[in-house]
């Protein structure tokens, strides 16, 4: 029998006076996954998850966390999962193990901090000040401490929003080993690359509603968008012959060679290689780009998740 | 709730004296104080520098609620490292309480403190009742915390803390004898004086240096103190919010008065039946000018 869905949201509606937040929302989320909410700023995405942390009431729809419903358990549910706000500072002269151990002393269940700050590299910081942290190690250290009570779930608001790339990957980098240890993950992003390369699954939210789920590659693959497959052969080939091929949708000349647009790219590409050996031709440069989620989103909204 | 109290308040205590404002304005300030009383209006006279005791120790109380506690739930606030607490398994109170505790560790140092400083400098004899100066020492910190704590709850900014803060701490420090003698100030301010918390505080404080009245004399002052501070706490839990996103309505301010309820009965009970300005006057005239 599968396990039961670590999260289950049904139905979810919350509205703030005229204003509808969140319309309609369901998912689950099994446990070991990595799933995310991406939407643009005002989607509804931190609405959702402070209402699957317990600490905003729902107005309509089933929510359950761990098998338990954070409107009335959230003071059980609180000592079950590990949560990382956004926007949230520590007073300044508080040195990072402190701070590590004053919020494990909140919780049942503890991490030794010693473990967290090996985990998070912040072993060098451990009597720094938290106003003498850069702004990757403050997020580093936010995330640490979602984990001081070694959490089986954990919800992210935007971890990586207003970081350097570089820190953005470290980050990355941290919540893969969540997933290595087989933690379940929701995080909300607004950032394509953070959703492709993190979750298992993604739900695209707009306007308070979601608009496709499914594993990124699911989304991509369900949306009518095509595969561009650029390529250059080393002598000309007719464009006409190239609109022939299987599955090609277009066909045209190029930045000096050529631009294939297919829905199924492996099919056209196989098609491609045939006809060119047929032809005694042969490619010189080939750039396969899928259709990415911000793709999907722009497709499906008619806006840029930046917009 | 105990076991997230300790811990809270052994950091709110590091971090205040990591702070140097905090340094300055618990310790420093304070001490000035009672130099420039003694100095000053006492012209180091050492019985009017004891007499002025009293102001000296409800100023240093008065200043730690206010600015000490309430002030600091506004900056955690507004810095969002409230909203880091959310999260986790410690509701409001323990948040609140520890800030009152670790104001009340400090301020119970400041004040020996000043005890001391004034027996080396001016000769002022130790109280007569230190414990009963304790226990309403102790009650008075804890009540205008709360009263802090109730300001910190209904402001939405910075700024209409201060401006609140500033209005009740001048109240409070002018028409109460904490300032000016009550003897030197009009009849009616003394009639107004008699619903303010600071003047029970300054009275109660100044019968003890000068071996006055018992314990059981005290109860009225006791029980309205220690009224204050629990009301001031439920109402400060009831109203507290985790960020400046979480804002109240204008008319939310009049939350300040419940706290002030035990004080407005006190006033009229006093008003009606209490000796407690002629006691106090009668104080004043152990020390003045003779």
């Amino acid at each position: 029998m599968p396990d039961s869905p670590v999260i289950s949201v049904a139905g979810l509606h919350k509205s703030y006076g005229e204003l509808r937040a969140v319309r309609d929302v369901s998912f689950e989320i099994s446990r070991g996954e990595v799933f995310g909410l991406l939407g643009p700023n005002g989607a509804g995405k931190t609405t959702t998850v402070e209402i699957l942390e317990g600490l905003r009431e729902r107005d309509g729809g089933a929510v359950s966390v761990c098998g338990l419903d954070p409107a009335s358990q959230g003071r059980e549910l609180k000592e079950r999962i590990g949560i990382q706000l956004q926007q949230t500072a520590l007073p300044e002269k508080i040195e990072v193990g402190e701070a590590l151990d004053l919020f494990a002393s909140f919780y049942r269940k503890r991490l030794p901090s010693a473990q967290l700050l090996d985990w998070f590299g912040l072993q060098d910081k451990c009597h720094s000040h938290y106003e003498t942290l850069s702004g990757g190690q403050q997020q580093r250290l936010a995330l640490a401490l979602a984990m001081v009570n070694d959490p089986e779930m954990v919800l992210f608001d935007e971890p990586t929003a207003g970081l350097d790339p570089q820190t953005r990957r470290e980050i990355y980098g941290l919540i893969a080993r969540l997933r290595e240890q087989d933690r379940t993950v929701l995080l909300t992003t607004h950032y394509i690359e953070e959703a492709e390369q993190l979750c298992d699954r993604v739900a695209i939210v707009d306007q308070g509603r979601v608009i496709a789920t499914g594993t990124p590659r699911q989304i991509v693959q369900q949306s009518h968008l095509a595969t561009r497959i650029e390529f250059v052969p080393r002598q000309a080939v007719e464009v006409a012959r190239l609109r022939e091929l299987e599955c090609a949708d277009e066909a045209q000349a190029a930045n000096g060679g050529y631009l294939i647009r297919s829905r199924q790219a492996p099919r056209t590409l196989m098609a491609l290689m045939r006809l060119l050996i047929a032809e005694d031709n042969e490619v010189v440069e080939v750039h396969v780009e899928r259709p990415s989620l911000e793709d999907v989103f722009i497709e499906l909204t008619g806006r840029s998740l930046r917009d | 709730m105990l076991s997230a109290i300790v811990p809270l308040t052994g950091i709110r205590l590091k971090l205040l004296i990591r702070n140097r404002s905090t340094i300055f304005f618990s310790i420093v300030f304070p001490i000035m104080f009672l130099f420039i009383y003694g100095f000053l209006f006492a012209k180091g006279d050492r019985e009017m520098v004891r007499f002025l005791m009293g102001p000296v120790v409800v100023l240093t109380i008065l200043g730690s609620g206010f600015w000490g506690v309430g002030f600091q739930i506004v900056i955690f606030r507004e810095k969002n490292i409230l909203r880091r607490f959310r999260p986790a398994p410690v509701g409001a109170g323990p948040l609140l309480l520890s800030g009152v505790f670790a104001n009340w560790a400090i301020q119970i140092f400041v004040v020996t403190l000043e005890f001391f400083i004034a027996r080396l400098v001016f000769g002022v004899p130790w109280p007569s009742h230190p414990l009963l100066l304790f226990v309403i020492g102790s009650l008075g910190l804890f009540a205008f915390a709360g009263i802090g704590m109730v300001v910190a709850s209904v402001t939405n900014t910075m700024q209409e803390t201060q401006i609140l803060c500033n209005l009740l701490w001048f109240t409070f420090m002018f028409l109460s004898g904490a300032t000016a003698p009550l003897a030197q100030l009009p009849e009616v301010i003394r009639h107004i004086a008699l619903f303010l918390p600071s003047f029970y505080l300054v009275y109660a404080l100044q019968s003890i240096m000068f071996g006055g009245p018992q314990l059981f004399s005290m109860v009225p002052e006791m029980a309205a103190l220690a009224m204050t501070a629990v009301t001031s706490y439920f109402l400060a839990v009831k109203l507290f919010r985790w960020d400046t996103q979480m804002r109240l309505a204008p008319r939310a301010k009049v939350w300040v008065l419940p706290a002030l309820l035990p004080f407005l009965a006190l006033g009229i009970w006093a008003n009606l039946y209490s000796q407690r300005i002629d006691q106090a006057l009668a104080l004043y005239g152990l020390v003045s000018p003779r």
